[in-house]
């Protein structure tokens, strides 16, 4: 049997297969933006054909087919999705534009600064799109106006006049009473017909704060229709070929779900290419022992950073899809410009090398591309000081361009030599990329020393090895699949799926009404997970969201198993008040305002392991080739090492090069790698921590302020 | 000139460490506090200084806050560095405005670093805070005389010695507040901050040295007063004059004016303020701090774009000019409990429309320009007890929902608030409505209330509430912009709507969605004051819109019509601002009929000239022989003289020299004929909108607010006595 992951992102659609005897095979198709099952098709074909399988004989004995897709992603950022409608409470039609005034969250980092730049995020549909219902329930779920049918039945023709494809319903107070919501669902299918997309708030946002809330099933009803097609199209071709097994799709949230229950839900599959990522690194180092993981993810224009906290990721508290604020749960990924495209340029009045915000993009790309660039990236300098020979596995250099414009461009005007303006491009842009990741990491409270630094993507084990050290983790992980990962997180992501109600009151609610409410959302969640995998491996958890009155941070905490005793609540409490001040630091526990409950959440899991290969009788002891290459101003000769050969105990000392057919890892001075059982590779300092800060590792960052430490007197 | 011992790669690591460092302050205060002032509002700022006070870094939330820190800095060490002293880990803090805080509620807490014995660096923050007492809850003390009857201030206090909070002066400071417990945790973010800031300011001294990192925020400093004064080259010469009207004191409904005369020569900015009114006995006024911060957050904004913000840089390139006793530099004990919302937002008007105006005369930056957002904040404090017994009060900051200014290229942006505060987010209704007890009818943008222009400004808000779950809510009115529209525009661009508080009595009618269907008797009430909200009443609240740009004849009426569909206009105001007629077209969609449309247009043109028609037809381009003094306004040379020209058109209006207005058709009326929002009493009288007009073209120049019977601004004016500087 087999398992597939597929994950379609911009540029390439990638492919993991595993096989249940330990086979693996890897694949890689351009993706076709018009029709991504065209690529989707040709990815598993090339991974497949490796195996020496046709596809048709692949799908016939594949088990799950999990999938990351960009399809909704794709509308929402090309502005290309469905004309969709929205009704909400007449008097709040402008909720939406309003945007809660947000001007400038959210966009570049060049347009912050820039008062003429600033914008609402961009509508999604026009003002005439979204029409008022009469009608109002209040903060007690009390209905105030009923609701008035004749204008509603209007209101929809309206709707339905302009063509709407899709409507959401997204009424004030609704998650408390989703009464209005419902009969109006019913009467848009009573004017409009059962063809037409519906989706309410209540079910899937329910929580408080109509921007977001609104913006979700607004946003949702904008990519439905686009994502609902091309999941039965995607499906449909792939039962045409002889496919049995079931296909499931990423979450945004993480773990994935079948594509029949998010076609409705297509709002949650935004993010799935990245949240593959986190994933998959969640699944490795579940293996792996490592419960806190930083991962990382250097691209073409941008760098990501994402956080696995004790096993877990780790979900937004702003979820923002682009500039729209959700009231779905997102992960938490933090983004900057700073890329292997970024350009590197000379501030021309302080006379200091800058590298970004502009980046070459794809088109024409690095001047080592050779596609008409001739402003030296990131990319150029890791080239010219010898870190790459090719790029994905084919591309070739052009070293010689390269090495030239970081010459003409950047050497000469700062009087330095080329190699030291190469490694001053690699300087600065680890720089920002290890700024990021304190950001991430020591500004939410945690210790990078308590935390294993995992670096995917094509580009990302070409620097790891520097921004790593430079905040201040004693591990890096270059994992298997790295060039792959979400392709490999979608297969390694547990089923997963949620049930939440937002029921904000006072601690500690009854303990009837809780049991009755958890009671409720422990049987939707079971009832999604039904038919998706085996019933007895479910693993049920059930949290209740609280915080402190008129503060703003909210915790899960996590409720026992089984029916709820009185003194369960007493611990849940102080247990609220220990983990919010070992998260906000001693004395933040704003006791005497009272905790009130935000809400419920039940999370229903189906674990899923994959097979990692087992490569311990590699057996290779000897470098493949030997390359020259520059680091700390100095020009080495580097052992170059088969990272698909090299015995496991083998330890590559670094400078040297561990390449696999689709990236190299570039290990620095000081460095050694090995290269695991797994085939994930190792990155350590040279000396064991204690001798921190020797050859050529900076100093590393010490703990964190607060949090942990409680150094908030 | 690049410092010659900084080395490049070096610097640029460390300008963006320091920049990392700066916010992951900020990020501390918000964690640690976790209120939603600091969580949502974004009401707060961190900065880090040089060892003299000098702000070298501010972050990206309020931009005046963190600008005034350097007077905080300063008056510890002019004053304290003695006595009490200033160590190692010593933090002091205060929020009197006659020191460095926009006004009581601003608390700022300041800290050297040091390493190994020596100064290195001061950090620092500001935090709005809810409460810190006076006689009036919210801290905005309506209807005080002088600065006793409102909170007093805390002069700067060593609240913390050598890292140890002393807890007889912490309750010495929360002992004031009516919520205490919210700023003692505002308090230990601030303090979290510091530590934060002066640790990792260690670590960077530990690992480069620490004259690498003096010789940075040096160079830091230098480069961008370098390239401030570059882009100040690029731009004219010239002087211009704004005006921004604050009507009502607290005590009385006098009128004060903000008046700023701002020169700019070769790569100096001068920004004279002398001629803005006396002080006003309280809650109104800014302190010299004040003044500074919001001048510079529009030249941050507006001209500083692209360059970083160190504060100390800019203040090399501008002397600001102002009168000790005046409204814009109060002298104690004038009260300035309001000062942010009040003066602080008229000078945040009249440097944007000064700067924006010289940005317009300069080819180069012709996409430049802004025209003010919403000129005044229309402030609302609630407080009583709800139904279970339980005391609520709060600032309700929906009224931030303002409209922005117009662009050169694009309508100003909608409900989008002011420019000196980019993150800042008004809450959820519901989160409101689960906090308070309030209920509201609607919350949507306001038709007509962009300022009309070829491009518009962005429309504000409005929103109406009853009571419900209480029998009564108490609120506290502090607003101007009421009787008169603040948000200004530009180049011939009108004002956006003003403000307006009505309680309608015995309205209360839960499926009303407009003021027109609430029953009842409304009552306009006035820019300050107090009021009880019963249970059959209604309250409503408009914040004003952004002002236009350009002529508003000149608005292609397809995008007119595009604004009548969408709701941000109505058919009246497409008439009677655009002189576009709008009728229902087929299936009630809205069309535009262009012959009513070029009849009506040609009679405002004609009503512009006092019923003459123009000589001349308006054209695309500009006067292709002079020198552009605006998008509107050109000089040119005639006979060896110096005169002004049209830009459309080519008239030739007359000698530089006597002012440029006089050389224009003028059209006045009072505010209340313009507004009907207005109340029509003696308040809205003392106002008028004056429109300037090319005596050749009829094409709108200017749309001024001002009192009536006063001489016309000299919003642009060439100087005489020099040659313009060719822009491009």
């Amino acid at each position: 049997m087999l398992r597939i992951g597929v994950d379609s992102g911009g540029t390439f659609t990638d492919t993991v297969v595993i096989a249940d005897d330990g086979r693996i095979a890897v694949g890689k198709a351009l993706s076709t933006p018009g029709r991504p099952a065209d690529g989707v098709l040709d990815s598993i074909g090339a991974a497949v054909a490796s195996l020496g399988l046709t596809p048709e004989q692949a799908l016939a004995d594949t088990e799950v087919l999990a999938h990351g897709t960009t399809v909704g992603l794709n509308a929402v950022l090309t502005g290309d999705g469905a004309r969709a409608a929205m009704l909400t409470t007449s008097g709040f039609e402008d909720t939406i534009p309003i945007a809660r005034i947000n001007k400038a969250l959210g966009l570049d980092e060049r347009d912050e600064t820039q008062a003429i730049r600033w914008c609402k995020p961009p509508a999604l549909v026009p003002p005439q799109a979204i029409r008022g219902v009469v009608e109002r329930i209040d903060v007690r779920g009390d209905v105030l106006v009923p609701l008035d049918e004749e204008q509603a039945r209007a209101a929809i023709r309206a709707l339905g006049e302009r063509g709407a494809q899709a409507i959401g319903i997204s009424l004030l107070w609704s998650f408390l009473n989703p009464a209005h919501e419902r009969r109006l669902a019913e009467l848009v299918r009573e004017e409009l017909g059962e063809d037409i997309e519906v989706m309410l708030s209540s079910e899937l946002a329910p929580r408080i704060g109509e921007y977001e809330r609104g913006m979700t099933v607004l946003l949702n009803a904008y990519v439905a229709p686009a994502v609902a097609t091309y999941l039965r199209d995607l499906e449909r071709r792939l039962r045409e070929r002889g496919f049995r097994g079931s296909l499931v799709v990423m979450r945004s949230g993480g773990g994935v779900q079948p594509a029949a229950q998010l076609a409705t839900r297509p709002v949650e599959t935004l993010r799935s290419g990245p949240v593959g990522g986190i994933s998959a690194a969640q699944a490795i180092g579940r293996r792996a022992g490592h419960r806190n993981i930083v991962t990382t993810d250097v691209g073409g224009t941008s760098f990501d950073v994402g956080l696995v906290v004790d096993g877990e990721p780790q979900e937004s508290q702003r979820a923002m899809i682009g500039r729209y604020a959700l009231a779905s749960s997102v992960i938490d990924i933090e983004s900057i410009g700073t890329g292997g495209g970024s350009i590197a340029w000379i501030d021309p009045v302080a006379g200091t090398l800058r590298v970004g915000p502009q980046s070459a993009g794809a088109h024409p790309g690095p001047v080592c591309y050779g596609r008409g660039g001739d402003e030296p990236t990131v990319t150029d300098a890791a080239v010219a000081l010898g870190y790459v020979e090719r790029l994905g596995g084919s591309l070739a250099l052009d070293v010689d361009a390269a090495r030239a414009a970081i010459e003409s461009r950047i050497a000469r005007p700062l009087r330095l030599t080329s190699e030291q303006a190469a490694e001053g491009i690699l300087t600065v842009a680890n720089a920002h990329m290890a700024d990021l990741i304190r950001r991430v990491t020591i500004q939410r409270g945690y210790d990078p020393r308590d935390f294993v630094l995992y670096a995917f993507g094509g580009a990302a084990p070409q620097y790891a090895g520097r921004y790593a050290i430079e905040f201040g983790v004693d591990e890096i992980v270059i994992p298997i699949f790295a060039p792959v990962f979400s392709a490999f997180g979608a297969i390694a992501s547990d089923l997963r799926t949620s049930a939440q109600i937002a029921a904000p009151r006072p601690f500690p609610p009854p303990v009837d009404w809780l049991e009755e409410q958890l009671a409720r959302l422990t049987a939707r969640v079971m009832e999604q997970l039904d038919g998706a995998g085996d019933p007895n491996a479910i693993a049920v958890e059930r949290f209740v969201g609280l915080r402190f009155r008129n503060q703003v941070h909210e915790l899960p905490m996590p409720l026992p198993p089984g029916p709820l005793a009185e003194g369960d609540l007493e611990r849940v409490l102080a247990a609220f008040t220990t983990e919010y001040e070992r998260q906000f630091g001693a004395g933040t526990a704003y006791v005497v305002a009272g905790v009130e409950v935000v809400g419920l959440t039940v999370e229903g899991t189906i674990p899923v392991e994959v097979a990692l290969p087992d490569r311990s009788d590699a057996a290779v002891r000897t470098p493949s080739g030997v390359r020259e290459a520059w680091f700390g101003g100095e020009r080495h000769r580097c052992d170059v090492w088969d990272g698909e050969r090299v015995a496991p105990d083998v330890a590559i000392v670094g400078p040297a090069f561990v390449e696999v057919p689709t990236t190299t890892t570039v290990v620095y001075p000081g460095q050694v790698a090995h290269v695991d059982p797994t085939g994930s590779i190792v990155l350590r300092s040279e000396r064991t921590p204690a001798g921190a800060g020797a050859g050529a590792a900076p100093a590393r960052e010490p703990v964190a302020a607060h949090a942990r430490s409680g150094g908030n007197r | 000139m690049s410092t010659p011992d900084v080395d490049p790669i070096l610097f640029e690591v460390l300008r963006h460490r320091l920049w990392a460092i700066n916010d992951e302050a900020a990020t501390t205060i918000a964690r640690v506090s976790g209120s939603p002032v600091a969580n949502e509002a974004f009401d707060f700022n961190t900065a880090l200084m040089d060892a003299d006070g000098n702000v070298v870094m501010i972050g990206a939330y309020v931009m005046a806050h963190a600008a005034a820190l350097d007077r905080v800095v300063r008056y510890v060490i002019e004053e304290h560095a003695d006595n009490p002293g200033i160590g190692p880990g010593d933090m002091y803090v205060t929020n009197d405005p006659y020191v460095g805080a926009m006004h009581q509620p601003d608390v700022a807490l300041v800290s050297p670093i040091f390493h190994e014995g020596e100064l290195v660096m001061w950090c620092g923050s500001v935090v709005h805070q809810s409460d810190v007492g006076g006689p009036v809850a919210g801290s905005i003390s309506v209807g005080a005389r002088s600065i006793y009857e409102e909170a007093i201030p805390l002069a700067p206090i060593r609240i913390v010695e050598g890292d140890r909070l002393r807890k007889d002066l912490e309750r010495e400071y929360l002992i004031r507040s009516r919520m205490p417990g919210l700023n003692a945790l505002d308090l230990r973010g601030q303090i979290a901050a510091n530590r934060v800031q002066a640790k990792r300011v260690g670590e960077l001294c530990d690992r480069y040295g620490r004259e690498a990192i003096v010789a940075a925020t040096a160079n830091l400093v230098d480069s961008t007063e370098q390239r401030f004064r570059a882009r100040l080259r690029e731009l004219p010469d010239g002087r211009w004059q704004a005006l921004s009207l604050v009507e009502h004191d607290g005590v009385a409904d006098e009128v004060y004016r903000v008046a700023l005369e701002l020169t700019k020569e070769g790569d100096r900015l001068i920004l004279d303020f002398s001629d803005s009114s006396d002080q006003a006995p309280a809650l109104i006024n800014t302190t010299k701090g004040a003044l500074a911060g919001y001048s510079l957050a529009p030249i941050l904004g507006l001209l500083a774009y692209d360059i970083p913000w160190a504060p100390a840089a800019f203040w090399r390139c501008i002397e600001l000019r102002s009168r000790e006793g005046s409204i814009v530099d109060a002298s104690w004990p004038a009260g300035v409990s309001m000062a942010t919302t009040a003066t602080g937002h008229a000078i945040r008007t009249v440097v944007n429309v000064c700067v924006a105006n010289m940005l317009d005369g300069a080819d180069a930056y012709a996409d430049r320009p802004m025209a003010s957002c919403m000129g005044s904040f229309a402030g609302q404090n609630i407080a009583g007890v709800k139904a279970d017994g339980s005391r609520f009060g709060t600032m309700l900051m929906d009224s931030l929902a303002g409209g922005g200014g117009a662009r050169t290229f694009a309508d100003g942006v909608d409900t989008s608030g002011v420019l000196n505060a980019p993150k800042s987010a008004i809450g959820n209704v519901e989160v409101n409505e689960y906090n308070y007890p309030i209920l509201y009818l609607w919350r949507r943008q306001t038709p007509d209330s962009g300022g009309p222009g070829r491009y518009r400004g962005g429309v504000g808000g409005e929103h109406a509430y009853v009571v419900h779950h209480a029998d009564a809510v108490d609120c506290v009115l502090f607003a101007h912009g009421i009787e008169q529209p603040t948000g200004t525009g530009l180049a011939g661009g009108e004002p956006g709507a003003p403000n307006r508080f009505m309680l309608v009595r015995d309205g209360r009618d839960l499926a009303a969605r407009h003021i027109d269907e609430l029953g009842g008797t409304p009552v306009p009430l006035p820019p300050k004051g107090a009021a009880r909200i019963g249970p059959r009443d209604v309250f409503v609240h408009v914040y004003g819109g952004g002002g236009g740009f350009g002529d508003p004849l000149d608005r292609p009426a397809a995008e007119v019509l595009r604004d009548v569909a969408a709701g941000l206009v109505t058919v009246a105001g497409a008439a009677r601002d655009y002189g576009v007629v709008v009728r229902d077209g087929a299936g009630d969609a809205p069309v535009v009929d262009d012959d009513a449309t070029a009849a009506l247009r040609a009679r405002l043109r004609r009503e512009r000239l006092g019923g003459r028609d123009p000589q001349h037809a308006a054209r695309a381009g500009h006067a292709r022989d002079g020198h552009r003094l605006s998008s509107t306004t050109a000089v040119v040379e005639r006979g060896g003289e110096r005169r002004y020209a049209c830009q459309r058109c080519g008239c030739d209006w007359g000698p530089v020299g006597a002012p440029l207005k006089a050389h224009l058709a003028v059209q006045e009326l009072g505010v209340h004929e313009r507004w009907s929002a207005i109340p029509a009493g003696d308040g809205a009288r003392r106002f008028v909108l004056r429109r300037f007009a090319c005596p050749g073209c009829a094409t709108q120049v200017e749309a001024e607010v001002n009192l009536a019977g006063a001489a016309p601004l000299r919003s642009l004016e060439a100087l005489q006595e020099r040659p313009l500087v060719a822009a491009d």
